[in-house]
Parts: C-alpha cells; structure tokens; sequence
C-alpha cells in the first residue's frame, strides 16, 4: 500500500481512538555507496530505506512507536501502541506539552540540482571514486593506502497531522571524499578531502573534482610525514572552516537546544540578551543556505512540518535565541524554529540543528594569520567530543604553526580542547571566505539518535588564545 | 515478532529469488527485532516501543558481490533488493579476494541467554525506572543534570545461503546508561554509569552511582605534563580493548593495516594479559550460535600470556588464505541487516588478576586514575594504536591514596606499547558489550591538563 494512503489510514485510526493529536511521517529512501581501497572498488551498499513512525499527544504527554511493514494493519498496532506509551507516561510527566494549533500546510518541495543522482548511472559513479584513487595516487608520496567513497542518499519523506497539514519533500545529500595514508618509516600520516551536501554530481568538477581532491589529499599527506607533533599548551589561534564549523555545531549549538536549557542541561539557562562571546561571534542556525557550492544539508521542512526558518542563536556575542520544536516553543511561549528533527522513522523528533556556522566576517585568511602574528593553524577536524559541562576535545587532521602572520612548518596530532564558553570570549575575528558541508556518512548524535544529516562549517576564525592538548 | 521459522523461509525465498535472477550464489540475512527504549533528558522523558524487520542480501557473479539491503520483509520491496543486489554484481568489477560463501560448517556452539521477560517488557515498565533513576539521581543538592537512556531489545535473526547454510539464533539484550551533571563552586564535572546484561536488570541504584562519581569528580586541580603510571578502571580500560580489535582482525592484517602483522607467536603483551574469545559466555552480549554469516562461534585465545596466538576470521577474509572461518563475522550498527560481515570479537574475556582496583592503588605511589569515561578513544589512530584521550574523571593518586580529583586530562599513548607495559591486571571483571574486561594499570603514558 501507498505511503500517502497508510499516513491517512493512521490519522484515521487516531480518530477513531479519540487521540487528540497524532502526526505519522512516512518515508522511502534510498542510501547507495561505493568505496574503494587501494583502487580497487571494495564495497557498493545499497539500502532502502522504508518505514513510518507515529507520534499522539494525550493529556499533553506523547507516545511513539514505529513499523517497517507498510500494512494497514501495522499502522494500526503502531498506532495503539504509541497510545499506550502516552497512557503509561502520562501518571509521571512533569512537563506537558501544549501544543498551539498551527494552521494546515500543503506543501510538496524538491531542491534543485542539474544532475540528480537519480539519473546518473552506476559506472559514472564508480568513476568518480576510482579517479580519486588515480589523482591521489600520482601525487602522493610514499603512499601506504589510498581510501575513496562516494555516497548518496534520495527518496521521499511525507509528513501528515491531525490538524491537515500534509508536507511532502525530496531529500537529497550526496557526498565524495578521498584518505590517502602515507609513510615513511615508522611514520604513519593521512590526509583527506572532501565535499557533501544538497548537490547534484556537477559538484564534483573544478575545485571538487575527484582530480583536485585527490591531489590535495596527497599533497597533505606528503606534507604531514615531515610534520612534527604539535605543542601542547595555550596559543593564539586560527581554525579552519570545517573546525569552527565543529565548534559552532557541537560546543555552542548542542547548548541552545531548547530541551537541554528546559532541563538544566545547557549552562545557557536563563542567559539570553547576555553577552557571552566577542562582538566578532555570531552563529547561526537554518534550514536553506542560499549558497550554491556550499548548500550543506538542504530542510526546507522540519520533522514536526514546521517551515524551518533561520535562528541566530548569537549575535555579535549575545545570546539571542533557543532553538525549538513545536513543544519546547509552547514552554518559551515563542514561535518554533524549525528543530525538530528525527534520524528516521524509527525515532520521534526532538530538537535539533540543520546547518551552523559562525557568521562570516570581513577578514582575508591573510589579515587573519596577521591578526594572531605567533601561534597555530588548526586545520578540518577528525572528530571531537563534547560533556554536557561545556567541556569540549576537537581533533584537527592538521595544522601549522604561524610566525611572523606566516603559515611555517606543518604540525600533526593537533588536539583543540576546553571550555566553549572561554572559546567564545576570545574570538577576536572571522574570514569573509565560507565552506558549509554536510556528511553522507557521518551526521550529529544526540542520545540515540545518529547520525542525522546536519550542515557544518563556516568562516576562519581567529582566536586570542586556545588550549591545544595533543601530547600531554 | 515474526517466528524464527518463518524468517528462515523467507530468508531461503530470496535466496531461491536472486539465483533465479542469475546470480551464482545468494545469501539472505534477516533480522528482527523489537526495541523498547525510553530516553530521559533532565525529567523529561520520551519513550519508544516499535518493530523493525530487514534484510540484507549478498549475491555474486564470479569473483563481483554485490550487496543490498532493505528495511522491510514486505515481498515487493524485498525482492527488489535482491534485484539491486543481483544487478550490482553485474556491474560491479571483480574482488581478486573473493573465493565463495560460507559452507556449512558442523562443530558445537552455544546460543546465549534469552530472557522472555526482557522481550515482554513494556515501555510503561521502563518510563517508570527512567523517573526512578532520575529521582535517584536528583536526590543529591549538587546534581544539576541528569540524562539516562533505558532500553530493553530483542533480535532474532535467521541467515541461509546457496551453499546448504541454514540457521538461526536468538537474543535479548537489556540496559541503560545514566550521566549526571554535579555543579560545584566554580566548576561542573561530569560522569556516567551504566549496565547491560541479556537478562531482566532492575537499575536499582544506576542514578546514585552517576551522582556520586560526578561528585566525587569536583574540587578538581591541573596537573602538569608529566610521565606517570595510569590506572585505567574497568570502563575506561575498554580503550585498550576497542583498539585492539581492530589490529587483530585478519582483514586489517591482509590488508597490511594492522600493526600486529606478522605477529603471530610472538610476545605482543606483557606476560600477565591474557585475552580469549569467549562465546561460552552464556552471558555475553554478542554470544550466538552462529555469526551473521551462519558459521558455528568458537572459543579461542587471541592473546595467551602475552603471545599472539590468532587473528579472527569472518568467511571472506578465511577463505583468501584457504583455512576454515573463526566464526568472527559479525554485522554491526543498530540494525544489523544493514551491514556485511566483518571480523570482529564475539565477547572478550581479560583473564583477572589478583588484586581489586583498591589494592591496586594502595599498591602506587604516584599515578593517574582514569575512571568512568573517557573522551576521543574513537579518534586514535587504529592502524597505529597511537591515542590521545581525555579522562573525564581522572584523579591522582599518591603514596597509595586517591589524593584528589583532576581536571580533564590528556593521557597519550600507543596501545600496542601499553600491552607491553600491563603491570597489573584487576580482579574486578566488568561485562560491557564488548565482554568482560578488568582494570588495568600501565606503567607509564603521558599525562597532563589543560
């Protein structure tokens, strides 16, 4: 049976129950990769993805539950069973949730891209991997292995509530990246490069074609195995975009997430209109980025069918705003942002980021590097992790140390670490230059739900001073 | 849940589908599984309860697999997947590597327990202990936060392929794991605790023990970088371990990624670590039968007074060197049909030493603590076993005392280095999900706060 129909059967269904609110989302999609190892084609995965989840509100207390067996009866049972929970949550909750009636949306929204993945084949997408392979391969040195993938993910998500809102949208991410490891002797170094969003596969020509990326892999690479480790200890800074874009997204937008300051999970309660960061910090969250090369993760709406809408969390160091779901925005008695999002079927939506990124500034990388004279140059980012105390570790995949505004020898091992709070104090400019991607294979994690498509990236930032780790 | 009889013919259908489609050999794997789980931010609480049923299919023409999977058992979909898995071994160029499916192999394993109780408990069960755990936890003045996540899962899964592999296991898995956040006079620590067990828990007392550690954290003082012993307890020596699985798995060995290469029979450890690959653990979370390929598990030693006695093998990375598979393939992720087979560990059993963490310590004179959790243990680099960690909640210890608490650490290392330098090895097993691992203590690794 038709997804469209089985939403309105379990919209039915809730009637029948007397629920006074439900909303079922439905989607199919399809989640293709192809990996290559030393250029050799090694694995091509392809999932469909297929399912619907249900959400009902009863006395302000909310129920989930989920099928992959698209039945009328499944939906039913899920349907029951999302009552069920509402009932049993209900003698316990302490927080109910009041949601204001929104007024019925129709909408049906695809992005815009010249070549849909859809409508490229199998081999041109081989290709694509496999000339990473060959670019990374001539311009390497002492290369060890050479690691390259291609991702896509595209179907439709359909969205329907009791009060006639129906949102039908296409979502679309693809994504192509190349890890070259090199060594030489007991030295083991990698680089890597890559490119991911809303983008058709005429994103990877020019500056992204598997060509370029493969060559300035390699060259990363090459540069490392003479990198020496970095120092440990206090620095000014400047942090590449993928990096600010990391600190922007887990260190400060993790904390404006409405559920988390509700809670006491955020130490941003009771802080807005206060100044937390420099006149150069603003950062933004949303749902469309108007930038062709750089779309990040395109949400034109949310998992709840809310249009989403762009919130500036800080502007030039003031805490602005919360980000919100339809639920925490009754809480706040403010309009919601767009946030609540759900991983896949099999989750309820909470509240969470779209794209975030400091706000660009006027700086070139040049007058930046100037600004700081002496210290570090973190560059991309191999992950981090930050606790709910604020406390944050980001690795670097390198850097470089600046002398003289120079950019001098290349540093490995660079660790980032601290207090997002501190970082925000000492933010001393940013750069007009702005990256933005979203990962096919990674994504933000909050409590179970991961990975879900996020935006991340931004300016350069410059940093009066920064704790590097590294070493010990 | 669908029956387990049913997913072995549904499984063997597709089979019969994909050769009829002109691949040379199928396999199907299914798996279902039903999640309850209900997840507590700061009081409120969201809880789930749903079913998932999926499958993933390996077909191959020649030396070309292809593989697709699918998030649902429904015959239209399902048998579109075992198309893209057929048409994508048409298109996909050959693996040298690869020599065929699994044959059935006969030798005795053992399934693992599967507790009834845990497959029918209701979230309404698990909302109550999540509001009990929180209220444990928020009992005590400085805790300011608390995230907890509960949940209760059963999987059945079923695997057949062409070559006559036809079977099934079972499992219930059960656990929680709860963060609180303590507030002091100018600082905020963190800390968790957690359990899993394939039997019914309670999660009696899970809120207290995060609220103590995350208290005990406070008051905390830097430490200048230094080289000092490091006693890693039984949560965070689970880096060691984690690490290691990649270095002996026999895929990264072929593929000349692990440093372990071309160390078998030699002293890779210090005399007192022994690792075993234990799936006669009836209580470890991944003990099957079967691996998710369909071949019998095994127990075996990995590491024996030190000396690398095997990698481990899924069928892929067997066959390439002619030998029999350790019954080491295992799909991983939430939903298991979404992955091909690797090798990986079943359980690891760390054979325990004499002391208990606090003889251990009263044992030092100077060291580092590392307790609970620590951050960055993914980003290590795996082919090397370099790592750079922050302990969360480290403390120092002096002339046999724990002296007071540290700022969040860096403790950097090598792995491979640390096996060597194990000077003690706990009594104190703790089961997590990758087995039962104990505390240990490496003579030195570099140490610092920020």
């Amino acid at each position: 049976m038709a997804i469209r129909d089985l939403l309105a059967y379990g919209l039915r269904e809730a009637e029948r129950l007397h629920l006074p609110f439900a909303e079922l989302r439905g989607e199919d999609i399809a989640r293709n990769s192809i990996s290559s190892e030393k250029g050799e084609i090694k694995t091509t995965d392809s999932l469909q993805s297929v399912g619907i989840g249900v959400r009902v509100i009863k006395t302000g207390v909310s129920g989930y539950s989920y099928t992959t067996q698209l039945a009328e009866e499944s939906v039913r049972e899920a349907v029951k069973r999302a009552a069920g929970i509402a009932e049993a949550s209900e003698p316990f909750a302490k927080h109910r949730l009041r949601l204001q009636y929104s007024n019925p949306i129709r909408a049906v929204q695809k992005p815009s891209v010249r070549k849909h993945p859809r409508e490229v084949d199998f081999e041109t997408k081989k290709e694509l991997v496999l000339r990473c392979f060959e670019a990374a391969k001539e311009k390497g040195r002492s290369v060890s292995t050479i690691t390259s993938r291609y991702g896509e993910a595209y179907g439709m998500k359909l969205f329907a509530n009791s009060e006639g809102t129906e949102v039908q949208t296409e979502l679309l991410i693809t994504g192509l990246g190349v890890n070259v490891v090199s060594r030489e002797a007991d030295v083991l170094v990698d680089g890597g490069e890559g490119l991911g969003g809303t983008l058709g596969l005429e994103a990877y020509e020019g500056e992204y074609s598997p060509e370029s990326m493969g060559e300035r892999a390699a060259k990363w690479a090459a540069e490392k195995l003479k990198a020496s480790k970095a120092p440990a200890g206090r620095f000014p800074a400047v942090i590449e975009n993928d990096l600010s874009g990391v600190l922007a997204h887990e260190s400060f937008g993790h904390m404006t997430e409405y559920d988390f300051v509700q809670t006491g999970g955020s130490p941003l309660k009771g802080k807005l209109g206060e100044q937390l960061g420099t006149e150069n910090a603003t950062i933004i969250d949303e749902g469309i980025v108007e930038n062709p090369t750089f779309p990040g993760f395109w949400l034109p709406y949310d998992d709840e069918g809310t249009r989403t809408k762009r919130a500036t969390v800080l502007e030039k160091g003031v805490l602005k705003r919360y980000l919100h779901t339809r639920t925490t925005a009754t809480v706040e008695a403010v309009e919601p942002t767009g946030n609540g999002r759900a991983v896949d079927y099999s989750f309820e939506p909470i509240c969470r980021m779209r794209n975030t990124y400091f706000a660009p500034g006027d700086l070139s990388l040049e007058e930046a590097l100037e600004l700081i004279r002496d210290g570090l140059y973190a560059y991309g980012t191999a992950g981090g992790q930050v606790n709910f105390d604020g406390t944050f570790l980001f690795k670097a995949v390198r850097g470089y140390r600046v002398k003289n505004g120079e950019l001098k020898e290349p540093l490995r091992d660079v660790a980032i670490t601290g207090h997002i709070l501190d970082l925000l104090k000492n933010v001393q400019g940013a750069t007009r230059d702005f990256k933005l991607k979203a990962s096919f294979w990674g994504g933000c994690g909050k409590g179970r739900q991961y990975p879900l498509f996020t935006g991340l990236g931004g300016p350069h930032l410059v940093l009066k001073e920064a704790t590097f780790g590294g070493e010990g | 849940m669908t029956s387990l009889d049913d997913l072995i013919s549904t499984a063997e259908t597709v089979v019969k589908k994909a050769i009829g489609l002109g691949a040379e050999e199928a396999e199907c794997y299914i798996s279902s599984q039903t999640a309850t789980e209900a997840e507590n931010i700061g009081g409120l609480v969201t809880a789930s309860e749903g079913a998932t049923v999926g499958a993933g299919i390996r077909a191959t023409i020649g030396r070309r697999v292809g593989f697709a999977s699918v998030s649902t058992v429904e015959n239209e979909k399902l048998y579109a997947a075992a198309e893209r898995a057929v048409s994508l071994a048409r298109v996909r160029p050959e693996d040298p590597k690869f020599r065929h499916l699994p044959d059935p192999v006969k030798r005795p394993s053992k399934s693992g327990i599967f507790d009834e109780s845990v497959e029918s408990l209701t979230a309404a069960e698990l909302i109550g202990a999540s509001h009990k755990v929180f209220a444990e936890a928020r009992s005590h003045e400085p805790i300011s936060f608390v995230y907890g996540m509960l949940a209760a899962n059963a999987i059945e899964f079923a695997v057949a392929n062409s070559r006559g592999v036809n079977c099934r296991d079972r499992a219930t898995v059960m656990g929680g794991y709860v963060s609180c956040k303590a507030s002091g006079a100018n600082e905020e620590k963190t800390a968790m605790d957690s359990v899993i067990s394939r039997s019914l828990v309670t999660f009696d007392g899970l809120g207290e023990s995060a609220a103590n550690r995350a208290i005990s954290s406070l008051g905390s003082q830097r430490l200048e970088p230094v080289d000092l012993p490091v006693i890693f307890d039984n949560h965070t020596s689970t880096l060691f371990t984690m690490l290691l699985a990649y270095g002996i798995s026999a895929r990264s060995v072929q593929e000349k990624r692990s440093a372990l290469e071309g160390r078998l029979g030699e002293k890779v450890a210090s005399s007192n670590v022994t690792i075993i690959d234990d799936m006669e653990m009836q209580d470890g979370i991944r003990t099957a039968a079967y691996d998710d390929e369909g071949v019998p598990t095994l127990r075996k030693p990995i590491i024996e007074e030190g000396v690398l006695k095997t990698y481990l093998y899924d069928s892929y990375s067997a066959l390439l060197e002619g030998r029999e598979s350790t019954g080491n393939g295992l799909r991983h992720g939430r939903e298991p049909y979404k992955a091909m087979p690797s090798p990986s560990p079943i359980n690891y059993y760390v054979k325990p030493g004499p002391q208990a963490l606090e003889a251990i310590v009263r044992d030092t004179d100077r060291a580092v603590l590392a307790r609970y959790e620590l951050m960055g243990a993914g980003h290590s680099n795996w082919l090397t076993g370099d790592f750079s960690v922050v302990a969360t909640n480290a403390y120092l210890v002096e002339n046999g005392e724990v002296k007071h608490p540290l700022r969040p650490t860096t403790i950097a290392g090598n792995i491979y280095e640390a096996f060597r330098n194990v000077v003690d090895v706990g009594s104190d097993l703790r089961l997590d999900s990758q087995g039962k691992v104990p505390s240990l203590k490496i003579s030195r690794l570099k140490c610092g706060t920020g």
